[in-house]
């Protein structure tokens, strides 16, 4: 599998790119890239295009 | 697994073990930060992010931030060498997935298919060893400017 772009759903921009890995507790949303470094978000995940390496987020606003 | 080997028979190492991306070298936090969480640290990565909000950076449009008092400046030396030492294991593993469909193809009588399919991961692994050779001359480099 390859590393994931993503995305806002509400307006299809970048969140992070080249994630590693995904991690949800709840309404967080934890991104982690290739690099280390690490977002969290509040919101649930919409979708996983894993073919074409694409998460979209709902974000909460 | 196809492997490669030399005009007398023996192997010629290709790709990377998995102990090659862990840290050999320490991390020196000068920062806080509150992790309830585990690193795994299966890749190269560099400590240089910081997750103090306050640290307004010109992000110059890195293209994973929202605003520059959220952003991360990434080091573009450092971020090539792990998307490259991520790719080079990646290529291992689909060099695996492929090997393994020749050899089912095999069982379903398709022997041409998988012939050309084991060339196919042939070739496919002489690119990655290329790969291999760019990752140690970037390794290299970064090194020297550390």
């Amino acid at each position: 599998m390859c590393l994931a772009t993503v995305l806002n759903n509400h307006d299809d921009s970048v969140i992070f790119r080249n994630v590693s890995k995904i991690e949800v507790d709840g309404s967080k949303i934890l991104l982690r890239d290739i690099l280390g470094d690490e977002k969290v978000l509040e919101g649930t995940i919409l979708m996983a295009d894993l073919a074409n390496s694409v998460v979209k987020l709902s974000l909460a606003d | 697994m196809h492997l490669i080997k030399d005009e007398n028979g023996n192997l010629i190492p290709h790709g990377h073990d998995q102990e090659e991306y862990h840290h050999d070298h320490e991390h020196h936090h000068d920062h806080e930060h509150h992790h309830d969480h585990e690193h795994h640290h299966d890749h190269v990565h560099d400590h240089g992010h910081h997750h103090d909000q306050e640290a307004a950076q010109d992000c110059g449009d890195c293209g994973t931030c929202s605003s520059a008092a959220d952003c991360v400046k990434k080091d573009p030396k450092r971020e090539t060498l792990a998307l490259l030492a991520y790719m080079v294991q990646h290529n291992e593993a689909h060099a695996k997935e492929l090997d393994q469909m020749a050899e089912n193809l095999e069982k379903l009588g398709m022997d041409a298919a998988a012939k050309t399919i084991r060339e196919g991961v042939s070739d496919f692994q002489k690119g990655n060893m290329r790969l291999s050779l760019a990752l140690t001359l970037v390794k290299e480099e970064v090194k020297e400017t550390e």
